[in-house]
């Protein structure tokens, strides 16, 4: 089974063909980057996925449909152009989210609420009101939410170059995520988000799929893409003989260089 | 060019200056108040005492590629927003300033008739580059240029810049968070947080300060922190790159 089927995908804008035909899966447990240049349909991939249009063609998600996923909270989503806040302040949101576990004691509710939001650093904005917060903030309450909620997919939507210093720390979280069996799929302008994730998707007329260990330079500017530093670094080193495999940590490379 | 300004509290007592004819690299994160510097050096708000003074140039010779597209555009066509821009900085020979812009972001003029707001955002940027261009502005101020550009737009962008700043010698700043990007084009680096200036300099003595950049929320631009890794980890100084190319080049030439 598969996290994300699409199957003869077609959607158009008024007269903008978008998808024709589109064929995708996305492996279950994977943590999945999708990457695209300018107009390839990222964006509006994203809102088909978040079941916000209605295209032709076969989308599942786990083999159920995206509003049957979305009902159970199989599926989280993380965006700025959805902030589904139902509550007036972060903190009653994380309740109302908690309050969903069946038997989940007050004090259990507290603690939680206490974890996460020590962790993302949004113990201070927990009373505001979510209107006011600022668009980080609002994305590290959606990312707090779906620590909680653990979703089976959580598709992220161009929300981490928003953020600062925490993205560390998100990325942290998504990993550990992905390792309880939560199929990530992340989808940016930022290619190199994806050196955290295991598999990569590349929108374009004809969708490739990738590995990143075995993504070379090429992978990357044939598609009109920028080229991770660590992917352009490797490749270069590899062409003075210096190197013969391909790092994706500085740190490494600095050791193995100057052994 | 700033000098103490004071505004609602956003901004507090920022003095920099900005070079000629150089590129000066506006650093901060998300909450650093870079957009409210912006709108104070167009002079949208103004900061209540006579505390900006451009030396030599006015204030409407300044070119500023905004951010978001709304800030950018005021009509639905672009036509439009070309000819209000020409006609208020009283240039001539408007059909050829606007087809030369237009050819130098290589967009063809069947966009002059489009709306901004139904481009996508890298022919949107395109677009607001040439309306900069069109007027040929003493200084250009760019605000987070490479936002949302593929590969190839981002050369082009990169091309341009370059060309601006050599052979047309401008003055340009460019205002992001991106550690890495600002450390490719500067040669100043005013580093700011919170409304503060934290750090004026050098590039590389501002950009290879690794805990006042994590007081800031930032990084060490990736090139950077690959000699500081070897210097820190293997006692040898290899110095500082600005180019990928040159950095594997000169690894090459240590290690032979």
């Amino acid at each position: 089974m598969n996290a994300v089927d699409i199957k003869e995908l077609s959607f158009s804008y008024k007269d903008v063909e978008v998808f024709n035909g589109l064929n995708l899966s996305i492996d279950k447990n994977s943590f999945t980057t999708i990457l695209g240049r300018a107009s390839t349909g990222k964006s509006t991939l994203f809102k088909i996925l978040s079941g916000e249009l209605k295209y032709s063609g076969k989308v599942s998600i786990l083999n159920k449909s995206i509003f049957y996923n979305l009902e159970k909270n199989y599926l989280g989503l993380v965006s700025t152009s959805i902030y589904n806040f139902k509550e007036k302040t972060a903190r009653k949101e994380l309740v109302r989210i908690l309050e969903l576990e069946e038997r989940i004691s007050l004090s259990r509710i507290d603690m939680e609420i206490n974890k996460v939001s020590k962790k993302l650093g949004i113990k201070n904005i927990l009373d505001y009101d979510v209107r006011t917060l600022s668009v980080k903030e609002k994305i590290l309450l959606m990312f707090a939410i779906q620590i909680i909620n653990r979703p089976k997919v959580l598709i992220l939507d161009n929300v981490l170059s928003y953020l600062d210093d925490e993205k560390d720390i998100i990325i942290k979280e998504l990993l550990r995520l992905n390792r309880k069996n939560v199929t990530i799929i992340n989808i940016t302008n930022d290619t190199e988000e994806c050196m955290f994730g295991s598999n990569v998707v590349v929108l374009d007329n004809i969708i490739r799929t990738f590995k990143i260990a075995q993504m070379t330079e090429e992978d990357f500017l044939d598609n009109g893409l920028n080229v991770p530093f660590m992917v352009s670094l490797s490749s270069k080193l590899n062409f003075y003989g210096l190197i013969e495999k391909k790092y994706l940590k500085m740190e490494k490379l600095v050791d193995d260089l100057w052994q | 060019m700033f000098d103490d300004v004071t505004y609602l509290d956003e901004i507090k007592d920022v003095s920099f200056s900005i070079d000629d004819g150089k590129i000066t690299g506006i650093l901060g994160n998300m909450d650093s108040c870079k957009d409210t510097l912006i709108d104070l050096m167009s002079g949208l708000i103004n900061p209540g005492d006579e505390s900006i003074i451009y030396d030599g140039i006015d204030d409407s010779d300044i070119g500023i590629l905004y951010k978001d597209a709304d800030e950018q555009f005021f009509y639905d066509n672009i036509i439009s927003d070309f000819n209000l821009i020409l006609k208020r900085h009283h240039v001539k020979n408007v059909e050829k300033r606007i087809f030369d812009s237009l050819k130098l972001v290589g967009l063809s003029s069947s966009f002059l008739y489009r709306s901004p707001f139904e481009l996508s955002l890298s022919e949107q940027k395109k677009i607001s580059l040439a309306l900069i261009l069109s007027f040929n502005p003493k200084m250009i101020v760019l605000d987070e240029p490479f936002l949302g550009l593929d590969n190839k737009d981002k050369n082009l962008f990169i091309k341009l810049i370059n060309m601006m700043k050599i052979k047309y010698g401008k003055t340009i700043v460019i205002v992001s968070k991106d550690v890495d990007m600002i450390h490719r084009f500067s040669d100043k680096v005013v580093l700011i947080n919170e409304g503060r200036v934290i750090k004026i300099g050098d590039k590389y003595e501002v950009l290879s300060d690794e805990s006042l950049l994590q007081q800031c929320k930032l990084k060490v631009p990736k090139l950077i922190k690959f000699s500081i890794l070897v210097r820190e980890n293997k006692k040898i100084n290899i110095g500082y790159r600005d180019d990928i190319n040159d950095l594997a080049k000169d690894i090459y030439r240590y290690l032979r």
